[in-house]
């Protein structure tokens, strides 16, 4: 187990971090092949993990439900005409990139190891991904158009320009919270927006704090939740509460799981005194809500 | 359907009873036609605050381990095509609700529901006996899930209508499941390793090491019966320990479930006897 290990000492791993810890040291050697070939991938990470750790920990009370992420990326996919192959948890591991940044480079060699293989068997031309953490490293830190040359791409940078029609169920009022690893390390500000401009009904406004100056959820790569990374994602709550928000998207599954913690946790105290009177939803969740009028 | 329907209170029908070491045990299944009796296929739901799905278990075992007062025993039920055995809550009274059981059965046959949330749910009190007319087979209805914690202010739940709407769409196709399933095997083995380290039941309770403990709330959030406060100890300095609060078990609610223990990042919760 992980937690035997001294760096473990001082970032507290939720349980799911400790399980894709362990899940990285079982090594596989057999050989996998897709039934049949693709050109675009679709990575999921590790949602379905966070799912289980929200079930366990009772924050599904606040209905959290990070696979329909996955499932609203593949359906929008689909949508857009694009048949992705899936590269779930069962083939795949965990991109690592929570590993990397908490200094556990042995466990993200492991899960970088595994992966490439995988991507090298899968045959794909183009991955794209839902989680802007796992976009990143497979842009950066796996270096894949560089290495195996295929090209990485955010799922809202796959979706954008491809025609696509949403409708609203009603009007409502959006902004964008600009996940840190998608804005100021990609620097893809436009291709979220621009989806979100797509859909009818909505109307979308900007928080105080946006782009490249946007604020974080606070808890990067997982690393420590405490009183003053609560206080960063109060401050970016409240900017919405002043923006008149009926909604805030993300575009990282760990935004919304974060943000959504926090709005549990204060609808569980209310007499706290905070109050945020809107949710946190992932893009994909939003554009698919969207879809069904349109059709 | 791979897992016990949450709502199988309001939506199946109470078709027998069987016998319990103190309370009979209620049997519910979708009408009476998908009810076969022991030695047939058709098995339904057994219980009701210790509801098992005995058409989807497997007799793996888990539950009758992990039950840290022993509420399980095994019943023969030849000719099932899932296992020829099942585990029957036959001790249900005794059940403290740690939910113990509903995390490591693999296949999601266990329902726990709290005995208080029983009676103000749309059915009879689970301890009553079925003299009240059954609900007609087959009728449709519609209600939400029984759960307690709608209206107290512990888990306040606002719907969120836009997810809502998502999942409907969602759910209209058959989409693919992307590891969801080696997810909760893995959760599952981690809970029943726990399970099997650790003391646990109604004569343990749970001990938090404030040396080691670093504030982090995990435990709160896990623990089942809102049995964890968090302390201010007015520590001076943020050290190692990052945070002044402490985790504190309240004595009197802690069932000795083990579950902040699994949770622990830092092993700061032991099981210790109580005196």
């Amino acid at each position: 187990m992980s937690r035997t290990k001294p760096y473990s000492r001082t970032i507290p791993h939720p349980l799911f971090e400790r399980l894709i810890v362990e899940d990285a040291m079982n090594e596989e050697k057999e050989t996998w092949k897709p039934e049949r070939p693709h050109e675009y991938g679709y990575f999921p990470g590790c949602v379905d993990f966070m799912d289980v750790e929200v079930k366990f920990t009772h924050l599904n009370k606040g209905d959290a439900d990070h696979a329909s992420i996955a499932a609203a990326s593949i359906k929008l996919l689909n949508y857009a005409d694009i048949d992705p192959l899936i590269l779930d948890m069962n083939i795949f591991k965990c991109s690592g990139h929570d590993q990397l940044w908490q200094g556990q480079l042995e466990v993200f060699d492991a899960l970088k190891e595994h992966n490439m293989r995988r991507l090298k068997e899968s045959g794909i031309k183009i991955i794209t991904c839902s989680c802007a953490e796992c976009y990143r490293t497979f842009a950066v830190d796996y270096d894949l158009p560089g290495t195996l040359g295929i090209k990485v791409e955010h799922i809202t940078q796959t979706l954008q320009g491809r025609g696509l029609k949403f409708k609203a169920p009603e009007g409502v009022t959006v902004a964008y919270h600009d996940p840190c690893r998608l804005g100021r390390m990609m620097g893809e500000y436009e291709a979220p927006r621009e989806l979100i401009q797509l859909v009818d009904g909505a109307t979308m406004v900007e928080l105080e704090n946006n782009k490249e100056r946007a604020l974080c959820c606070g808890v990067s790569s997982m690393m420590y939740c405490n009183d003053a990374t609560k206080a960063v994602r109060r401050k970016r709550l409240d900017q919405g509460t002043d923006a008149g928000i009926d909604l805030m998207l993300g575009g990282c599954p760990k935004c919304y799981m974060h943000m959504q913690c926090m709005l549990n946790e204060e609808r569980m105290n209310p007499d706290e005194g905070h109050h945020h009177d809107y949710e946190m939803m992932d893009l994909m969740q939003f554009l698919v809500a969207c879809l069904e009028e349109e059709n | 359907m791979t897992e016990i329907d949450k709502n199988f209170m309001t939506t199946y029908a109470k078709v027998a009873t069987h016998d319990g070491d103190d309370e009979p045990i209620q049997i519910w299944a979708k009408d009476s036609d998908s009810y076969g009796g022991v030695g047939t296929d058709k098995l339904g739901i057994w219980g009701s605050v210790v509801a098992v799905d005995f058409d989807l278990c497997v007799a793996d075992g888990a539950c009758v381990d992990a039950c840290p007062v022993d509420v399980f025993d095994w019943i023969d039920t030849p000719n099932h095509p899932a296992s020829d055995k099942k585990a029957i809550g036959v001790r249900e009274p005794d059940c403290i609700v740690c939910r113990a059981c509903e995390e490591v059965c693999p296949v999601d046959a266990i329902l726990i529901t709290d005995p208080a949330d029983i009676g103000s749910g749309p059915t009879d009190s689970a301890t009553e006996t079925t003299d009240k007319e059954e609900t007609p087979a087959g009728a449709v209805i519609e209600t939400q899930p029984v759960v307690a914690s709608e209206d107290t202010s512990l888990f306040f739940k606002k719907p969120n209508k836009w997810l809502t709407a998502a999942k409907k769409v969602l759910a209209k196709e058959d989409l693919p499941t992307t590891g969801i399933e080696k997810a909760k095997t893995m959760f599952k083995d981690l809970r029943k390793m726990t399970l099997n380290a650790l003391p646990r039941g109604k004569n343990y309770i749970a001990l938090v090491d404030n040396e080691k403990c670093i504030g982090c709330t995990q435990c709160v959030y896990f623990c089942n019966f809102a049995s964890i406060d968090m302390i201010s100890w007015d520590l001076k300095a943020r050290t190692s320990q990052f945070e002044s609060k402490k985790a504190l078990i309240l004595e009197d609610t802690c069932t000795g479930c083990t579950l902040c223990a699994f949770a622990c990042p830092v092993e700061a919760i032991t099981m210790e006897a109580r005196v």
